[in-house]
């Protein structure tokens, strides 16, 4: 695990939902990060999952930071800033097409926050950079510290459409949300207690990772459902 | 007279990070019902490599080209919709992230006498360490005009 140090070089978003965190920079490679001490096992997950689903969320890795276990949340660009702040900077952007093109390219995140039960949701939570040509727009989603709170032997129908972020939600995009409902629905349930169980125990006890692990499962067959009773596929 | 002051800082690189940019201060004094407050900063103009935006665009661009007028414009709104004890400051501290960032916000304690603007400025030199003339509005605060004059009275018998 890497360590990382406390810094002020930079300011995260404030931590929402009990999800302290701090900025932290990693002394061996430059990086900035957010460090979180909690939902660990939540943050980390957030992120395995999705890449597992095709979609955006900055690399989290477990960390330490003055002795203690963190979840270190990368930055997701050099140059980056939530929906909100793209707003209040330049209006002009955030209510263009191609601004709209992105939330629309990200509404897959629908899907996934549907799948591990986000409850957090604000539009604080999606990160926007630069894309691959200038004009365009890439969006992640941060703050896994709600998701993966089922009760153990939850099941399909225990899967709810989330209820934000509300950029997202007024950009869905059914293509798009399908698609990854698609990638959610094939990821093998050897590879998601694979997944869960690559987390040290003393990060996520075994009776926790069975109850993820089953629930994540479980689960998998209602996202389709969910989402297509609310009419977003 | 208590005030709530912050600086605001800029972070070129998220990922690799370099040397954050001081860019300004804010400073907020309330006065009963009376709020105040002051935003003193600078903006790069022409080549700033230090910002490393040379090949940034739209809002990636103008988090630093143009951070000021948003600012200001935020800190109104937020004027606007404040209740008498919450402080603004504190809220811009909490909504400003990521590259272009407000630091923790401090409390201090100056004469009432002092005229913010002064504070402000004061405050501003010593974070950017450029020094700027004294503004036209900067003179001391007149004493407060006091509401009520008290009479005591003291008979014996």
């Amino acid at each position: 695990m890497a360590d990382w140090i406390r810094t002020d070089k930079w300011k995260p978003a404030s931590p929402g939902g009990g999800s302290s965190g701090f900025s932290v920079e990693c002394p061996a490679t430059g990086e900035l990060g957010h460090g979180k001490p909690t939902s660990v096992p939540q943050e980390i997950l957030g992120y395995l999952f999705a890449q597992e689903a095709g979609v955006s969320v900055p690399p989290t890795e477990l960390g330490t930071c003055n002795g203690a276990t963190i979840a270190a949340s990368k930055s997701w660009g050099a140059q980056s800033q939530d929906v909100p702040t793209v707003n209040r900077v330049s209006p002009n952007d955030y209510n263009s097409d191609a601004f709209r093109q992105a939330l629309r390219n990200a509404s897959g995140l629908l899907a996934y926050h549907a799948w591990v039960g986000t409850g957090d949701l604000k539009d604080e939570h999606l990160m926007v950079r630069p894309g691959a040509a200038p004009g365009q727009y890439e969006i992640a989603s941060i703050d896994f510290a709600s998701a993966f709170g089922w009760p153990a032997g939850a099941t399909a129908a225990s899967v709810a459409v989330p209820s934000g972020p509300p950029a997202l939600l007024a950009n869905r995009d059914a293509q798009v949300i399908g698609a990854a409902t698609v990638r959610i629905e094939a990821i093998a349930a050897a590879r998601i207690d694979e997944i869960v169980a690559s987390l040290p125990d003393p990060v996520l006890p075994a009776a926790d990772k069975q109850r993820i692990s089953t629930g994540l499962v479980a689960r998998q067959g209602g996202v389709r459902t969910a989402l297509t009773t609310a009419g977003w596929l | 007279m208590r005030i709530r002051w912050a600086q605001v800082e800029y972070q070129p690189n998220l990922q690799r990070s370099a040397t954050p940019i001081p860019l300004g201060v804010i400073v907020e004094a309330i006065h009963g019902h009376r709020r105040e407050l002051v935003l003193i900063g600078r903006e790069p103009k022409g080549p700033a490599p230090e910002f490393q935006i040379d090949n940034a665009w739209g809002p990636f661009r103008e988090v630093a080209t143009n951070w000021f007028e948003s600012v200001w414009r935020n800190t109104v709104s937020l004027m606007n919709e404040a209740a008498d004890n919450e402080l603004v400051v504190d809220q811009l501290a909490g909504m400003w992230t990521s590259n272009l960032y407000f630091k923790e916000p401090q409390s201090l304690t100056v004469a009432a006498s002092k005229n913010l603007l002064t504070v402000a400025r004061h405050r501003y030199q010593a974070f950017v360490g450029e020094r700027i003339p004294p503004f036209a509005g900067e003179r001391p605060r007149a004493k407060p005009v006091r509401r009520w004059m008290n009479y005591t009275l003291q008979a014996t018998g």
